[in-house]
């Protein structure tokens, strides 16, 4: 109770409030505009933080990530881009609104949803964080290095379509973290002797240059090419669903909601899926099948509920295990240690009153986002009016500022810079970026939980399979892999499928 | 079409990342003396060893028929004009390098200034001075009161201007 109380003090502190707040405006911000992600906005607001005591760190953190998951709704249902990869499924029905004159209730429609997916999906994390993390506590370094491995494997493997590409990303991570000084044994790796790199590429550093640099490339490109987005909208106003609605709504709310607090639940899915999932749970059981993608309100109530119930979900493996299931916890993840909080089961002993301040940030970022987000939306609009190229200059004087910030050192922009092409080159060849990140994030323990292992075994690595726990986790790692592997295959065998029978179709028409 | 020739490129630099990375491992990197110890060299070793082996299998996709483009399930490339791409490229990165310099010496309201200038005007060609003006003067003012003043986060001052004063 006193740790309830203590973090009750913390998160009603004015700053913290105040922190909550603005992450939560910048996150809705950031998610509103389609090119700019909310994973670029936490990494730029990360450095900002690292003078805010944790309590005010950790709320502007959850309030960027909660404004940003939902904030992706605002472009989907007024200009039928997604904001975020997470607010796609929303396009389908909120944008046929929009064009039917019924924005308004859209975004009020979205607004509420993502308002109950977000607190329903909070309750479910307190119950059943603390569930795992009991459970997770007797894991020793074999368990946590199998559960790592599972973790990274299922990430690799959903981040993109391809097995080999995603492992290929999570390598690149893996690798690049090994840089700087060995930890365990006080040796300089892979700096040929150069100082600067004993301190090794820093995560926030990465971050910033892999999600806000290749976005800016992409955006001059869209400048150029002449293919931004523009807004003809005007004059829109939320308007919430009346009680019928609601009343009619409310199950299927619920229903989504659940769905997307389990699938947030499993690393690597995160809120597309949960959507889309959504959206076919809401059309496949609704009485009016026909009317969904024409304008329907489910068919906008139910994926936002969905998507913002992945936030509560991915917490429980965040929290509890310290896996992060998509990019923007992988950057929360790197928030939390750099202002001493450890996720991992140790986290409900060590810090229960940074766990309950987790818990009320949470709940009051979704206050705050539904509020700015109902009756500001006015402010949204005029926001999607500037011209993305420009915002682009913003984030990009943005990156510089940041990523200074963060040691007070020219050579990190450099980095950033260097990283940032990197990452554009990868994406451009098709890897992924998100496992490249988890790599770095995960690379550190999946290495000492490893090295420790074979230490205590005195050098047999028969110890790895000594624990039923751990050999559940390689059997997932496997049964994941072997999933998505069967998966590419059958979509392989399809394509050649049907590029064989318009062959035929084609020989016989000729 | 097929993705073939990109994916011979990335995997043939990825597998002579992967020789580089290793023989520096081998060449830096001392291994345990103790037996029950993997050492500081094995974990980043196996790694360069698998990105080796990940790089060898794209390589071997490309050669299959019907390309890498149905195994690996992505679709190809998206369709960018070369010319805007590169363009993009070297704007961002040319602006980003010469803020990092401008910071260093000018410090951040000159720098920020004139990089906000150049962005808009030179690289993005939209010469309107009212827009110019206001985007440098605005950007650098509104960071230097929120991070520096209200959230007390360090602007260089820039060596130049040290020099100066």
């Amino acid at each position: 109770m006193d740790a309830f109380a203590s973090a009750l003090g913390a998160v009603s502190d004015p700053f913290t409030l105040l922190a909550i707040v603005a992450g939560a405006i910048i996150g809705i911000v950031f998610g509103s505009v389609p090119g700019l992600t909310y994973s670029m906005a936490l990494a730029l607001v990360l450095p900002i933080t690292f003078k805010f005591d944790t309590s005010a760190a950790v709320g502007m953190l959850l309030g960027t990530y909660i404004g940003g998951m939902t904030g992706g709704s605002v472009s989907a249902i007024l200009l039928g881009i997604p904001g975020t990869p997470s607010a796609a499924a929303t396009v389908l029905d909120g944008y046929k609104m929009t064009r039917n004159g019924r924005a308004g209730l859209a975004l009020g429609g979205a607004v509420l949803a993502s308002g109950f997916g977000g607190i329903f999906s909070l309750l479910v994390m307190i119950v059943s964080v603390d569930l795992v993390a009991r459970l997770a506590i007797q894991f020793g370094p074999v368990e946590i290095f199998a559960l790592v491995l599972f973790g990274l494997s299922t990430i690799c493997g959903l981040a993109g379509k391809s097995l080999v590409r995603g492992m290929i990303a999570g390598v690149i991570g893996l690798l690049l973290m090994t840089i700087g000084l060995d930890d365990m044994d006080g040796v300089a790796r892979m700096t040929f002797g150069w100082t600067p790199l004993l301190q090794g590429v820093d995560l926030l550093v990465a971050m910033v240059g892999l999600f806000a640099v290749p976005q800016i490339m992409k955006t001059l490109i869209d400048y150029k090419l002449d293919r931004a987005f523009r807004l003809n909208a005007s004059g829109v106003r939320s308007e919430l669903p009346t009680l019928k609605q609601l009343r009619n709504s409310f199950w299927l709310m619920f229903r989504c909601s659940a769905l997307g607090t389990a699938v947030g639940s499993i690393p690597g899915t995160g809120g597309p899926i949960a959507a889309f999932l959504a959206y076919d749970h809401a059309k496949r059981f609704s009485k009016e099948p026909q009317r969904f993608g024409k304008g329907k309100l489910d068919g906008v109530m139910a994926p936002e509920s969905a998507n913002n119930a992945v936030t509560g979900g991915a917490m429980i493996p965040l929290l509890s295990l310290g896996i992060p299931g998509d990019p923007a916890t992988a950057v929360m993840l790197g928030g939390f240690l750099i202002h001493g909080l450890v996720p991992g089961p140790m986290l409900f002993t060590n810090n229960k009153p940074e766990v309950y301040l987790i818990y009320l940030a949470i709940f009051v970022s979704y206050i705050t986002v539904v509020v700015f987000q109902y009756f500001g939306i006015r402010g949204f609009v005029k926001l999607l009016k500037v011209p993305p190229h420009l915002m682009a200059v913003g984030i990009l004087i943005m990156c510089g500022v940041g990523t200074f910030a963060i040691r007070n050192s020219f050579l990190d922009v450099y980095m950033m810079v260097g990283v940032g092409l990197i990452g554009y080159l990868l994406m451009r060849a098709r890897i992924p970026i998100t496992p490249i990140i988890l790599g770095l994030v995960l690379g550190p323990t999946l290495e000492r939980e490893f090295r420790t292992a074979v230490i205590m075994s005195e050098g047999s690595f028969g110890v790895f399979f000594s624990s039923t726990a751990a050999v559940i986790f390689y059997a997932l790692t496997i049964g994941v892999i072997g999933f998505h592997f069967y998966g590419q295959m059958r979509d392989a065998k399809k394509t050649r499928d049907a590029a064989n029978g318009k062959n035929a179709q084609q020989q016989g028409a000729n | 079409m097929t993705s073939r020739r990109p994916d011979i490129i990335l995997s043939t630099i990825l597998l002579v990342v992967s020789a580089l990375w290793c023989w520096g491992v081998l060449a830096t990197i001392p291994g345990a003396e103790d037996g029950s110890r993997l050492g500081a060299r094995g974990f980043p070793l196996g790694l360069g060893l698998l990105l080796g082996g990940l790089s060898l299998i794209i390589l071997v996709q490309s050669f299959r028929p019907a390309s890498a483009d149905i195994i690996d399930g992505d679709a190809a490339p998206p369709d960018i004009s070369r010319g805007a791409e590169v363009w993009a490229i070297v704007a961002t990165v040319g602006l980003l390098v010469g803020y990092a310099a401008l910071l260093e010496y000018t410090g951040f309201m000159i720098a920020t200034a004139l990089v906000v200038a150049a962005a808009v005007g030179p690289v993005l060609g939209i010469w309107r001075p009212k827009l110019i003006l206001g985007m440098s003067i605005g950007l650098s003012l509104g960071i230097y009161l929120v991070f520096g003043k209200l959230l007390g986060v360090y602007l260089p001052y820039g060596k130049l201007i040290n020099l100066a004063f």
